[in-house]
């Protein structure tokens, strides 16, 4: 090893870091609680909103029949919001998991994903890692923080194409601004939400998303990234920006 | 009763089970090198022994899906890491830590002549120096690495890079230390 290196090391030996905490007791007490803690019902459920994944426009028209009036529509690419008067309601899930796909390491959704896997460097490594195969084409990575079961933010990312959309429904009371994040079109949306989506069998699914967030959806290049996370719209956009 | 310590992975086995002890075992394994991760990450004391806790408590909760086999340590650290960011922004500073060394000489061990300590102490004044000034990535890989000895799997996993980028970054900072030392000093 170099010289440098070694002397390196050497201080490493007699650095003088503060006195290590006894944190057995106390981790051991807060994880009996933990359980009881776990909040089971969303805290926020004020606006709901359905997104759809589809493959072709036809088809995402073809899902659930909520018969509602479409009021407004927002394009971005591979995905189109519109604004219903009503919603369909979905029963309540109790994780994230089931829908994000298969449980899998970053180096594996980076060998697996059919596009170049970006992470927003502000939110740092996610705790968990999924990745869903088509649809959408060339699959679906997600990154959770926290845990799925109590998770603080949910990154999503796939390839959007121009015709395989995920449809999301938002109610006509949902706050729906569009923004700009480096350059790129995208939408902030406020408040808790429902999911549907497309499984592998092309079945639509409908989940309730258990983070009571708020969402920003926005185009980076030919991918398509969706944040959600209960943070203002201030935050939303300092994460965006440090996706790299 | 006397028996051979547990292995890591059986007490990982036996925690996942819901097995309390076998878990108090593995905080008390890695709850050093945690802490000392948070503290470089999150810049105070407090923050790192918050991050740690509430790090230890997250995984206890995420064990069932932890991949049997792989090892503990990285995966712990990841989350401890992260949650020791989110204090540092949520506390809305970056982290301006200063290592120290420590002053009194080593217990237990003969003490060498002074002449020989003050050399010592005053090199490693200066290698110190210059880490504190480098910025705050290079300083953080370095102080991975060499100081709390991670592996490089361990500083991807609690920096939040990839592994290559470690490579790549610990590579530039031993430059850019290099040079603040003087080309002379650790050619």
């Amino acid at each position: 090893m170099p010289e440098l290196e070694l002397a390196l090391r050497d201080l490493g030996t007699s650095l003088d870091w503060p006195a290590e905490p006894d944190l057995e007791q106390r981790v051991l007490r807060r994880a009996r609680e933990a359980p009881a803690r776990r909040r089971l019902v969303p805290r926020r459920m004020l606006v709901i909103a359905l997104a759809v994944l589809a493959v072709g426009v036809g088809a995402a028209f073809a899902v659930p029949q909520t018969r509602a009036a479409i009021l407004e529509f927002f394009h971005l690419r591979g995905v189109t919001i519109e604004r219903v008067d009503e919603l369909p309601t979905v029963p309540v899930q109790s994780g994230l998991g089931t829908f994000l796909g298969d449980p899998v390491t970053l180096g594996q959704a980076r060998e697996r994903a059919g596009f170049d896997v970006v992470v927003p460097e502000a939110l740092g490594t996610p705790d968990e890692v999924y990745f869903q195969d088509s649809p959408p084409a060339g699959g679906m990575v997600s990154f959770v923080y926290g845990t799925s079961d109590d998770p603080h933010a949910l990154f999503t990312q796939f390839a959007g194409r121009v015709d395989e959309v995920i449809f999301k429904k938002i109610a006509s009371d949902t706050k729906i601004e569009p923004v700009t994040v480096d350059g790129q079109p995208g939408y902030w949306l406020e408040g808790a939400h429902f999911f549907s989506y497309l499984d592998r069998q092309g079945d639509v699914q409908s989940e309730q998303v258990r983070l009571a967030g708020n969402v920003l959806l926005w185009e980076r290049g030919t991918r398509t990234l969706r944040l959600e996370a209960d943070i203002s719209r201030a935050e939303a956009l300092r994460i965006a920006a440090s996706v790299g | 009763m006397e028996g051979r310590p547990l292995q890591e992975s059986e007490l990982v086995e036996r925690a996942k089970q819901g097995d309390e002890a076998a878990y108090g075992d593995l905080v008390q394994a890695y709850q050093g090198i945690a802490f000392r991760t948070a503290y470089l990450i999150a810049g105070s004391a407090a923050d790192a022994e918050d991050a740690a806790q509430e790090g230890f408590v997250k995984a206890w909760s995420a064990l069932h899906r932890f991949r049997t086999g792989a090892p503990f340590r990285p995966w712990i650290l990841q989350i401890v890491a992260n949650e020791a960011r989110n204090r540092r922004r949520a506390a809305g500073r970056r982290a301006h830590l200063t290592l120290r060394t420590v002053a009194a000489t080593p217990s237990g061990e003969a003490a060498p002549s002074p002449e020989a300590t003050a050399i010592d102490t005053e090199q490693r004044e200066q290698l110190l120096a210059a880490v504190n000034e480098l910025r705050e990535e290079d300083r953080l890989v370095i102080a991975c690495r060499y100081f709390l000895e991670l592996s490089e799997e361990e500083t991807a996993a609690a920096l939040g890079w990839r592994r290559g980028t470690v490579k790549s970054r610990l590579s530039r900072a031993l430059g850019r230390l290099r040079e603040q030392m003087g080309e002379e000093a650790y050619a």
